[in-house]
């Protein structure tokens, strides 16, 4: 009961906020209430006025006036100020986790006299996944002074030292202007959810070399490439992400179907990567977190950027964690972005998805005939083999080479090292 | 750059420190405190802020808050009021000291604030001088600066700080209230850090010191609501604070004077009172053209002490006629009323010993502050028995209307009581005038004590010849001898060796021929009573500075005088054939004024017109701040409220009743008690202007906008679509009452194409689908602009143009707005759609 009549009277203070906003267009719904200090010297006007009105101290009234006048003034100045108030949140696209970033905030005030003064945006920022935090962080940008009719820049810098999807908002915007008295504030209510993508690391020189062994099992017919980078390779089916340059019209109008240049062969790899986001029972990532899991998912993020940035390699990734999420054939700008994404807010699970991880792949291994997996834990392929549904996909199964790599082991570190943060 | 705001913080505080110990200090006289403050607060500025080089910690802080407090209210038992609370001041000092030598932070300046506002609570009840009021405009105008600096510095403060915020949980708050930790009660550290960028305007907000000149725009608006508001609160109260003295006044009369006693009141320059003229027909300042006589005491016995000097007191038989309130002008005989100039007198006394008060003789009452005057009609005495209950040396407010005065000079023939007042008034005081019994006690004399005055005075009536053998003659001659200053003179200097063998008089008429005026008003007196003519000494003031300014007259000590009044019968003065209205009196006592003229001496009457400020503000603040009471407001807006029969308002008049029970003094006994408390034509009054206020505040805010573009904010985010879509806003209702609400995820042409969609495939209206995304595509066109929207053939007459720079618009909008009516008009009937 207790918390639906809070419900209630937070609902019904927003509610008419809103109802205020639909009559106001462009006015923000103001409030003030005393400070510290406001409610010290109401004390004192309270007591001077009792006084002054019961023995006619003239003098004492005159006081009283003083200060009345000052909270007459100090509420009008205030909410002045704030009524036509706006405020823009400019923010980068692309956020990496244990990188500062510049979050700019640009109010303007369009009152043609008054110039406001001392605003004051408090931020709040609070991570919703993959592990929701009980507590947001916030911080206060001050702006001493907005003209008339004009518009100002205020930012701060902001670090996030994990990956995730975070909210950033409502601000609140308040002024104390000018004597203190009172603090006027508005809720800016628009919240923006922000996705901090997992930190990046370095792929080591023996990096190759992880490749190379998923090469072995290779058709060794793969035919390289000529000398020169950019050659027209041969064409292949349009896939999500090509760009409409690349699309061969005359093989298309032939075919009845979009078809692609490639310009690029080289060393063309396909790969399937599995990721394995595994948690013990008893662990709790949102006091403890696991940092073998971020230094998964860094290196996942990582090599998978490297190689997209290649382009010519096939890759493909099944995250299974608290959800299962497979990309296949990352080979663009978009689809590995999409990675990227999933990669910010996957969190690991007590029982992943293996087995759905590794059907999901087997058009790729039936091409690539090896699969990669990175967990945290020691290999548990076994009881999956047999767990495999379908004839062909266990004969699959057991031609494919699978190299499993533990991170907790320490298997990972001669080919990768995290960014000092 | 915070600490550049601490430091013109700390400096803000040290001026708001020395100002208030000096306000404190202002009627004390005396600038121990201001300086002592002064001092420390320099002091502290410079090695404490500035060098750092000593702070007081926190808690020795509070041990020299109890040392000071304890050494301040150790004075707190001093004799009179203003004592006490000047111990209370000087105990907030002392705490400002303390908190002066610590580290300056927040909670420093905030407690600092508080003790310095508490301080000038204290200086309010501790001052009456004009001072405080011109002094009160430079602290209001630091103490805005001071805290739009304060509120700079906690911004600036505030900037930066990582706060981490906690969001409570129903279960938490329940496990707090039964003190219940639960199992999990790590606080998640969120691994995010927030740091403002760094900008260039707070230096610069420093550097053109910009917040020092908004103080100046904001102390005046703060100055005009606070005179506004202390205007409009209604009082009621007739009486008014008055500060307490820091000692017993000096001012005012005994009733009973020595001869050398008079001479140290003239010594002294203290202000007595202020006393103004005003016609009573048109209120306008009246001329007096001399300085006026304004009675205090009248002395009838003399006796001549041990030493022999004589002492002037009172009758000392108890008087046949008891004390009567002052009767009020209606009671004054219309002859009095008509002849000359009918005159209101306002005294405004400051503190006194004494309950006589002043009067122009002949006199009736006009109003009066808080007491009830009273007066003896033998003598016309005014004083008041509620002053003699009251030891607190209150100032004193009252007017006393007078028709004494003919083109500005004041006559010397006083009435009898009994003449003066209306006859019935007269049969109920019970006087008829001068008694035979009364009349021997006033010609009273020892012969054997003034042989040389006798002597004097036959040798006047002898020179004066025909002219002297009339009692008036006599006196008239008399006072031309003594006042031409030839065989005596004029002297404040009493240091000369009296003879003790001889009464202080006959020494005066015979050895030393130099005294003050009541030296020659007592020599005078005696004379005239050797004469059988009966006298008497009247004391008062004789003011001659008159402020021109405030058109009033500062009355001071050293204006004392004395004169001699005697008394003449009807047929005396008709036989002088000097006075017109003997006729009219039975008797009629005649002012002689037998003191020289002179530099010290108050007898000239010439008046000193100066335009003294000081004094012309100091009566301003008297009457308009320190003396506004309930009689005050009477000509304001409360008067007609006050003063109507109206039901309504005796409610008004109850509630003041109610209120007034705090103040036992008070009484209404003119008050009539109403059970009616609603009025039908007041209400109807206020709801009227208060519906006239609403429209023309609704009329004048909505269309200011029109009226003034330029004071219309522009709203760039958020205005409103422009007028020439209403059509399509029109169109969304209609589509809201079917059903259809735009979701946020929903542009207007997906709303519109759904709704179309169930218009045409559920319900069949083709038509209506059709027109419905016209209407769509002719709004898109206004909107955003650009292409055709309707087809030629449009099948509901649209316009293909549609965009607003085609010279058809209005038109188009006209066939617009008609085809959404038809539009409402073909779904009319349609049930509702449910999602």
């Amino acid at each position: 009961m207790a918390s639906d009549f809070l419900r209630t009277k937070v609902f019904a203070k927003a509610e008419r906020d809103s109802r205020y906003v639909q009559r106001n267009p462009g006015m923000n719904p103001t409030h003030t209430r005393f400070t510290r200090e406001g409610w010290h010297l109401m004390f004192i006007l309270v007591f001077v006025l009792i006084g002054a009105v019961l023995r006619n101290v003239n003098l004492l009234v005159l006081l009283a006036s003083l200060i009345a006048g000052m909270f007459v003034i100090q509420w009008r100045i205030c909410r002045r100020s704030l009524l036509h108030l706006s405020l823009i949140r400019k923010f980068p696209a692309n956020i990496q986790a244990g990188r500062a970033f510049e979050v700019r905030l640009q109010i303007e005030n369009p009152s043609q006299l008054l110039p406001t003064w001392l605003i004051c945006a408090e931020e709040r920022l609070e991570r919703l996944e993959p592990y929701p935090t009980q507590n947001a962080v916030g911080t206060t940008v001050v702006v001493p002074w907005i003209p008339a009719n004009s518009k100002t820049d205020a930012g701060y810098e902001c670090s996030l030292l994990y990956r995730g999807r975070y909210r950033m908002g409502p601000l609140r915007v308040s002024t104390a202007f000018p004597f203190g008295l009172m603090r006027g504030w508005f809720l800016q209510n628009f919240t923006v959810e922000i996705l901090v993508r997992p930190k990046r690391g370095q792929l080591l020189g023996r990096w190759q070399s992880l490749i190379q062994l998923e090469r072995q099992g290779l058709a060794k017919t793969a035919s390289r490439a000529g000398v020169n980078e950019g050659e027209f390779y041969g064409l292949r089916a349009w896939q999500h992400g090509d760009s409409r340059r690349w699309i061969h019209w005359r093989t298309t109008a032939r075919l009845n179907e979009l078809a692609v240049r490639q310009f690029e062969q080289q060393q063309k790899m396909t790969l399937a990567i599995v990721v394995d986001l595994w948690s013990a029972p008893d662990s709790n990532p949102l006091i403890n977190p696991d940092p073998n899991i971020e230094k998964i998912i860094s290196f996942i993020a990582t090599f998978v950027e490297s190689m997209c940035r290649h382009g010519n390699h096939q890759i493909s990734v099944a995250l299974a964690g608290s959800q299962l999420r497979v990309s296949t054939r990352i080979q663009n700008r978009s689809v590995l972005e999409s990675v990227l994404d999933d990669l910010a807010i996957i969190a690991p699970s007590e029982k992943p998805d293996l087995l759905g991880a590794i059907e999901q792949l087997f058009p790729i291994m039936a091409d690539s005939r090896s699969l990669l997996v990175i967990s945290n834990r020691p290999a548990v392929l076994d009881p999956l083999r047999t767990s495999i549904k379908g004839e062909t996909q266990r004969t699959l199964m057991d031609k494919v080479q699978v190299r499993w790599i533990n991170v907790s082991k320490g298997e990972l570190d001669p080919f990768f090292k995290m960014e000092d943060s | 750059m915070i600490d550049k705001f601490r430091w013109y913080l700390a400096i803000h505080f040290a001026i708001l420190g020395i100002m208030a110990a000096f306000l404190v200090s202002i009627e004390e006289g005396t600038l121990r405190l201001p300086m002592l403050v002064g001092v420390v607060a320099i002091t502290s500025l410079i090695f404490t802020d500035r060098l750092e080089w000593f702070q007081l910690h926190r808690y020795l802080g509070y041990v020299g808050m109890i040392l000071g407090a304890g050494l301040a209210l150790s004075n707190f038992f001093a004799p009179t009021d203003s004592g006490r609370l000047y111990s209370i001041a000087t105990m907030l000092a002392y705490a400002e000291i303390v908190l002066y030598l610590q580290k300056k932070t927040q909670r420093i300046f905030e407690q600092l604030g508080v003790f310095i506002l508490l301080e000038l609570v204290v200086a309010a009840l501790l001052t009456e001088k004009v001072l405080f009021g011109i002094l009160l405009i430079p602290v209001l105008a630091v103490s805005l600066s001071t805290m739009i600096l304060f509120t700079h510095y906690i911004a600036l403060a505030t900037e930066g700080k990582n706060s981490v915020k906690e969001r409570l949980t129903l279960e938490q708050l329940w496990n707090i209230f039964l003190n219940r930790v639960p199992a999990n009660n790590a606080k998640q550290a969120v691994p995010i850090a927030l740091k403002p960028t760094p900008r260039q305007d707070w230096s610069m907000r420093l550097q053109h010191t910009a917040w020092v000149l908004q103080a100046a725009p904001l102390a005046i608006s703060v100055l005009g609501f606070a005179l506004l508001f202390f205007y409009l609160l209604p009082r009621t109260n007739l009486d008014t604070y008055s500060v307490p003295s820091f000692s017993s006044p000096v001012v005012g009369f005994t009733e009973q004077m020595k001869l050398n006693q008079f001479g140290e009141v003239l010594r002294s320059d203290q202000l007595v009172m202020r006393v103004s003229f005003r016609n009573s027909k048109t209120n306008e300042p009246y001329e007096v053209q001399q300085a006026p006589y304004l009675r205090a005491v009248v002395l009838e016995d003399y006796t001549a002490d041990v030493e022999g000097s004589g002492v002037w007191q009172q009758r000392r038989e108890v008087s046949s006629v008891p004390l009567r309130d002052l009767p009020a002008e209606r009671f004054v005989a219309p002859r009095y009323r008509q002849t000359g100039d009918w005159v209101n007198v306002r005294f405004a006394l400051e503190k006194t010993q004494s309950s006589s008060l002043f009067c122009v003789a002949p006199t009736c009452v006009i109003s009066a502050q808080g007491f009830r005057p009273h007066f003896i009609p033998e003598d016309w005495r005014i004083h008041s028995q509620d002053l003699v209950m009251d030891t607190t040396y209150k100032k004193i407010n009252y007017t006393i209307g007078t028709g004494q005065f003919r083109n500005g000079l004041e006559h010397s023939i006083i009435p009898e009581a009994s003449d003066y007042f209306s006859n019935e008034f007269s049969e109920a005081i019970h006087y008829n005038g001068l008694t035979s019994t009364r009349r021997v006690a006033l010609t009273r004399i020892e012969p054997k004590r003034f042989p040389g005055l006798i002597a004097l005075g036959d040798r006047i009536k002898a020179e004066a010849g025909n002219d002297g053998q009339t009692p008036i003659g006599f006196a008239l001659g008399a006072e031309s001898y003594f006042s031409s200053g030839i065989d005596y003179q004029y002297t404040l200097d009493l240091t000369q060796q009296r003879d003790r063998k001889l009464d202080a008089i006959e020494d005066f008429i015979v050895n030393h021929k130099k005294g003050h005026c009541q030296y020659f008003a007592s020599a005078m007196a005696m004379m005239l009573r050797s004469q059988k003519i009966p006298t008497r000494i009247v004391i008062g003031y004789r003011p001659n500075e008159y402020n021109e300014l405030g058109k009033f007259f500062t009355v001071r000590q050293n204006d004392a005088h004395s004169w001699v009044e005697a008394y003449f019968t009807k047929e005396e003065l008709r036989e002088s054939k000097l006075f017109a209205e003997q006729d009219t009196m039975t008797g009629g006592w005649l002012r002689f004024d037998p003191t020289p003229p002179g530099e010290e001496s108050n007898s000239g009457g010439i008046l000193r017109r100066r335009n003294a400020a000081p004094d012309f503000f100091q009566e301003f603040w008297n009457r308009n701040i320190l003396e506004m009471n309930q009689s005050s407001q009477s000509g304001s807006i409360y008067d007609a409220i006050s003063k109507s029969n109206n039901p309504y308002a005796s409610s008004i008049r109850a509630l003041q009743r109610w209120l007034n029970r705090f103040d036992e003094s008070q009484s209404d006994e003119e008050s009539e008690i109403s059970t009616e408390w609603f009025s039908i034509p007041i209400a109807a009054w206020f709801i009227g202007l208060g519906s006239v206020i609403s429209i023309v505040w609704w009329f004048a805010y909505r269309q200011i906008g029109k009226l003034a573009p330029m004071l219309r904010p522009k709203r760039y985010y958020t205005e409103r679509l422009p007028a020439t879509v209403k059509f399509f806003e029109r169109c969304l209702r209609v589509l809201a009452k079917l059903g259809f609400r735009r979701a946020e995820y929903q542009t207007p042409k997906e709303l519109t194409m759904q709704a179309a969609t169930w218009l045409s495939d559920k319900h069949r209206q083709t038509q209506a689908a059709s027109t419905l995304n016209e209407l769509t595509d002719a709004y898109y066109q206004i909107r955003f602009g650009n292409g055709e929207t309707a087809k030629s053939d449009s099948s509901v007459g649209l316009p293909v143009d549609c965009s607003s720079n085609s010279k058809s618009f209005a038109s188009n909008l006209n066939s617009l707005d008609s085809a959404v009516e038809r539009f409402q008009k073909s779904i009319k009937d349609l049930p509702k759609h449910r999602t």
